[in-house]
């Protein structure tokens, strides 16, 4: 049915009138900005494309691409044990299980625990003196594993991945959980009938089956990946301690943009073509995504 | 029961019991008293049970400069409930047109509001702040419903897309032969059967707009228009604050999407699995 210009005006222009002003203009300004060299008061500079190069091959290349391989890391690991993980959990409650309602709502609660809280209560539980962890690897006699888990260089940047995997892998158990639950029983039945084992219907049916969902949970975390911020401000500030170990693009961009003690430079041109960079990692893969989104749809 | 029926149970009760553990800490030690908060006992039960942090969390203590979140609370609160019902509506007029209407430019639209998702939130503060200081909206809480307003429209119009989909078109053409045009079809078809879509739509957005952070920290630099969790983070990163304090704030924090997930988590778990994931 086509719609009269009358209601579109009233129904869907106000939308996105707001979506452009507040989304993108800002996105496109941002991309203007990396232009520039700007602290943020005073006239701005024109410097061409002189904060990328430097980014990518000058001075800032170090803090740049420190931050750049911790999102990659950080990516890799979170998808492999979330998606895994998230799937065996929601196989298990998927197998018809006592207390089925009550295991889906607990392992989803963190997922509605704001992200600061949660930076706050970990950072407390794995506090080298009075933390839990330590304390209860003392009372077991393992006190030599004992560790400063935020405190050290090797260590903090895996700590807060496996905080982070703490608060959202209830999503991942949900979604692929959906997955799961959508396999029409029949097929699952049929196997039975045949003969199969349950390992020959997990692997024969409900992988292949639950597969899409895995890819594009994938691509969806390649894109998040990249906006990582929040635990890392709250569990270690924005110095991204120790010695820059669990810096991130999100944190960099937020130190160059916006300043804090110990940043390398503050330009909010600089910080703009790091935002840009950012937006040109994460562009394909959410070509990707939205084709994938679309062609499911037909 | 066979072996791998218990492991699983095993299994199970391991994470629930992990997953568990933070939410015990936090509330043993904010209804401890400050005189039983000690290094030692951290992890202990309560001894007996004091509202005394609670009371010091939300009024603050002007001797010692300590400030209360009760303002930084009510803040969240005028903040998050416009912010949540007009991004429901946005959303869901935007899903009624984008499945049930066509015009131009339809083909554009809707891949660019779902771009809107995946634009990290980062690339646009700098310009955001500028256009909200032009507005006269920066540092204020309209300002801020304006902004998670605006930013949950991708979100919400892809879950009403999602959930409208499944709305038989025939419906639509029977009301459009009884002669109801494009507002009467969403008042008397549309809306009506929309509940489920508003339940999942309005606590997801409940929580995240809740639980935003970065929005907050940038858009209100002033402390008496901030919100909760920004006011938080002032707290617990103090040095001169004491533990149990810290966790009453905390746990105040938390209470209000926690209430939202145990009171109506059931709709959310419900909806989400019967589809509005499907997009995912």
């Amino acid at each position: 049915m086509k719609i009269k210009c009358f209601y579109f005006c009233v129904f869907v222009f106000p939308a996105l009138f707001l979506y452009t002003i507040f989304v993108i203009y800002p996105f496109i300004s941002s991309i203007h900005l990396s232009l520039f060299s700007w602290v943020g008061v005073g006239a701005k500079k024109y410097v061409g494309l002189k904060n990328f190069i430097d980014i990518l091959f000058g001075n800032f290349k170090g803090e740049f691409f420190n931050a750049f391989w911790h999102n990659i890391y950080f990516f890799i690991v979170v998808s492999i044990i979330e998606v895994s993980l998230g799937f065996l959990i929601a196989l298990g409650l998927a197998s018809q299980i006592k207390g089925y309602h009550i295991f889906r709502s607990i392992i989803y609660l963190p997922n509605v625990i704001s992200m600061v809280l949660v930076g706050f209560i970990w950072g407390l539980i794995l506090n080298p003196q009075i933390g839990l962890v330590n304390q209860f690897l003392k009372f077991i006699g393992l006190s030599n594993l004992a560790k400063p888990w935020l405190g050290d260089p090797n260590l903090a940047f895996n700590t807060i991945i496996a905080v982070n995997i703490w608060r959202h892998l209830g999503f991942y158990v949900l979604v692929m959980l959906a997955s799961i639950i959508g396999i029409l029983p029949d097929y699952i039945e049929a196997g039975y009938i045949d003969g199969a084992s349950n390992w020959q219907i997990i692997r024969k049916i409900i992988i292949p089956m639950t597969l899409p969902t895995a890819q594009t949970l994938i691509l969806l975390l390649f894109i998040w990946s990249f906006s990582v911020f929040e635990l890392v401000y709250a569990l270690e500030g924005v110095q991204a301690g120790p010695f820059r170990s669990t810096d991130v693009l999100g944190t960099l961009f937020y130190r160059t943009a916006f300043g804090g003690l110990g940043s390398a430079r503050m330009d909010l041109g600089l910080g703009a073509a790091i935002v840009t960079l950012m937006f040109i990692f994460i562009l394909p893969v959410s070509f990707i995504y939205v084709r994938l989104v679309e062609r499911r749809r037909q | 029961m066979k072996i791998s029926r218990i492991l699983l149970y095993i299994i199970l009760i391991f994470f629930a019991v992990f997953y568990l553990m933070p939410v015990y800490i936090l509330l043993t030690t904010s209804f401890k008293s400050f005189a039983e908060v000690t290094l030692r006992e951290m992890w202990n039960f309560p001894k007996n049970f004091s509202f005394e942090s609670f009371i010091q969390a939300w009024k603050g203590n002007p001797s010692r400069g300590l400030r209360g979140l009760s303002q930084n609370f009510m803040n969240s609160i005028y903040l998050v409930i416009p912010a949540t019902i007009i991004s429901a509506f946005l959303g869901s007029l935007n899903g009624y047109v984008l499945t049930k209407w066509k015009f131009k430019g339809a083909d554009i639209i809707f891949p660019l509001l779902l771009f809107g998702m995946f634009i990290p939130y980062q690339s646009i503060l700098i310009p955001l702040v500028q256009v909200l200081q032009k507005t006269k909206l920066y540092g204020s809480i309209p300002g801020l419903i304006f902004v998670h307003s605006v930013y949950g429209i991708p979100i919400t119009t892809l879950i009403f897309r999602n959930y409208y989909a499944t709305i038989p078109t025939e419906l639509i053409e029977a009301a459009k032969i009884d002669g109801a045009g494009f507002a009467g079809i969403y008042r008397r078809v549309i809306f009506p059967v929309s509940m489920p879509g508003f339940a999942v739509v309005m606590i997801w957005q409940f929580t995240s707009i809740w639980n935003d952070f970065l929005f907050g920290l940038v858009v209100a630099p002033n402390p008496s228009v901030q919100p909760i969790t920004v006011a938080l983070n002032n707290l617990a990163g103090s040095y001169f604050v004491e533990w149990n304090i810290q966790m009453a704030g905390a746990l105040l924090t938390a209470l209000p999407p926690l209430l939202v997930y145990i009171f109506l988590g059931r709709f959310f778990m419900r909806g989400l699995l019967a589809g509005s994931l499907s997009g995912v």
